[in-house]
């Protein structure tokens, strides 16, 4: 029996699984079967298939095909196979992987899905692939890939390739919007901290202060994200931007919209992968998003299970979170009067305190009326300690302050013996969990390599135990 | 062209192939048969299909053959040796299905210039 093998995949969280489509014809009376868990989706490529054949003047052979893919214990979802099939169809076996959608007229189309699958196939060692166009910019990202790139159909029989999609010009410095227009050099140097050392900040201030504008301009301030980042984010979503992401996410998030659900739909925090979520209004968000939270910033990695499916997402985002110090917000404020019971500002203090603001590094209390002092050349700073950083602890698995693992910290971070005594002092004195005082020790180390300062001074110290006291001066304003 | 066009056609074509039509349009609860032949001792069941636009053997889906094996069943009772033919016509002639089976399969195909 004469068997026809291609080769296509699918991505299963960020982890590419090849599948081989056999086709194979008998005699009888014509159908066309798919079996291997395919969905509706991949069903419906019959139909796709069967147009897009018309337009180069072929047809199913007569009689009855039987399609199967395999491993067929996953399911087969997306509308990436089609083009695999037409290969089959008309070209027969392949060594290459293909994925491509086609279009009635016979035009081939890159899906979303389709992009991941390469991204993901390349990334676990494929090089030869059969495509649609890909822009320009993608194709930068594979530089040892071999891609026989197609925009129509009838190019698998003449064996003719396209050049890759020009990428529109001028998208380089859009969306990179610095820290110029922010007022207030506190929030500034926060920022520029956060950005440096990889330390989630909560924003914390009264209405209209600027909190929310100020997280959207972190991204503007970080160094260009690297090809190996932007092939794992393209693996993950299938989508490339032109400079890191900055997610701003709603506080009526479902879960699976948030962590990403386990049907393969990627969430907001694999989205914002080397880049920055933003969550405004953090105490409102809902409840089951903020403890899942937790694990996230923990492993810097989203896992969702679902019966035998285990996905795995990278998530390693930056969290900028925004927060009202009360329910009506105006709770330390300098003129108005907060007007919320003790107990309704306990409850929503309650919702920040606790583990998950106990893994975010800094708070920060933004005021409206603070000295605006120019931050100079912050890029080239932030840029600087990526660098220094980088040449650190790569050797180690990471490359940020901000990621050194917990129970290195005390190893990986020296400090002097006076600073060591105040740090000591002050975690006694606040009763400050082990964790949180690994977080200053972080935190000092980036605010030294900031000031290009090669031990950990008292006050770098100060200054990282400064952003642990919001919380619990705004407690101490309560009646 | 009518569908009892195409189904006369292939009775006489059948009849010029030796075999004996015994009977055209039997209906049973379960159904209909086109065309009942013999020859020898074989039982030929026929569906005939006629399509102006694409292949008419793509509208004989597995249920429809079901029906028609349960129509060959009541006719023989289970008893002696038959085949379900199917005929998918087109206007430039027909594909001649011989001995299908009830998953579609079928032992050979044969190109036929009718008209």
């Amino acid at each position: 029996m004469d068997v026809v093998k291609v080769w296509s995949g699918l991505t299963f969280g960020d982890r590419f699984v090849p599948v081989e489509i056999q086709i194979t014809y008998g005699a009888g009376l014509p159908a066309f079967h798919m079996v291997g868990m395919v969905s509706e989706s991949v069903e419906e490529s019959k139909e796709r298939v069967r147009y897009a054949l018309k337009s180069v003047g072929k047809s199913i052979p007569q009689g009855r095909v039987m399609v199967a893919f395999l491993p067929s214990e996953v399911t087969k979802s997306g509308a990436h196979f089609d083009l695999a099939l037409l290969h089959g169809f008309l070209k027969g076996n392949s060594e290459r992987l293909i994925v491509g959608e086609v279009a009635l007229d016979g035009t081939v189309r890159a899906t979303v899905q389709s992009l991941r699958v390469i991204a993901a196939a390349y990334n676990s060692g494929t090089k030869k692939f059969i495509c649609p166009r890909l822009p320009e910019s993608v194709l930068k990202l594979m530089p040892d890939g071999d891609f026989f790139m197609v925009e129509h159909v009838s190019q698998l029989l003449s064996g003719e390739t396209s050049t890759a999609v020009e990428d529109e010009g001028g998208t380089e410095c859009q969306g990179r919007i610095g820290l110029n227009d922010v007022k207030g050099s506190g929030i500034k140097r926060v920022a520029m901290i956060a950005a440096a050392g990889w330390h989630h900040v909560l924003l914390m201030g009264n209405p209209g202060v600027g909190k929310s504008m100020v997280a959207e301009r972190m991204v503007g301030i970080m160094p260009s994200m690297s090809n190996s980042e932007k092939l794992d984010l393209l693996a993950s979503t299938g989508t490339l931007p032109d400079h890191r992401p900055a997610r701003f996410t709603s506080w009526n998030s479902t879960p699976a919209g948030f962590f990403g659900s386990a049907k393969g739909t990627p969430g907001e925090v694999t989205f914002a992968h080397r880049g920055v979520l933003i969550m405004d209004e953090f105490p409102q968000y809902r409840k089951d998003i903020l403890e899942g939270l937790r694990t996230v910033l923990d492993c810097r990695t989203v896992l969702a299970s679902y019966g035998s499916q285990r996905l795995t997402w990278p998530a390693d985002f930056l969290l900028v979170a925004t927060s009202n110090p009360c329910p009506c917000g105006y709770l330390g404020h300098p003129k108005k009067v907060c007007k919320d019971s003790p107990t309704s500002i306990m409850r929503y203090l309650g919702r920040l305190s606790g583990p998950v603001a106990d893994r975010i590094d800094m708070h920060y209390w933004v005021k409206a009326d603070e000295p605006n002092e120019d931050v100079k050349a912050v890029e080239e700073r932030v840029c600087n300690v990526w660098e220094l950083q980088k040449s650190r602890w790569e050797s180690e698995g990471f490359i940020h302050a901000g990621h050194i693992p917990g129970e290195r910290v005390d190893e990986l971070v020296e400090v002097g013996s006076s600073v060591r005594k105040l740090l000591d002092d002050s975690v006694e004195k606040a009763g400050l969990s082990r964790r949180e005082r690994h977080k200053i020790l972080r935190l000092s180390r980036t605010i030294a390599d900031l000031e290009e300062e090669h031990d950990i001074g008292i006050n770098h110290l100060i200054e990282a135990i400064s952003y642990r006291q919001v919380i619990p001066w705004l407690r101490s304003l309560v009646p | 062209m009518s569908r009892h066009f195409s189904e006369d056609k292939v009775a006489s074509f059948l009849a010029s192939q030796k075999y004996r039509i015994l009977d055209q349009n039997v209906i049973f609860p379960t159904g209909e048969i086109d065309i009942v032949a013999s020859k020898g001792r074989m039982l030929v069941f026929v569906e005939v299909r006629y399509r102006k636009n694409f292949d008419a053997a793509e509208t004989v889906d597995l249920k429809k053959l079901e029906r028609i094996m349960q129509c060959a069943y009541l006719y023989t009772g289970g008893e002696g040796s038959y085949r379900v033919d199917v005929f998918a016509c087109g206007p430039k002639g027909c594909h001649w299905y011989k001995g299908v089976r009830l998953d579609g399969c079928c032992e050979s195909v044969e190109w036929l210039n009718l008209w």
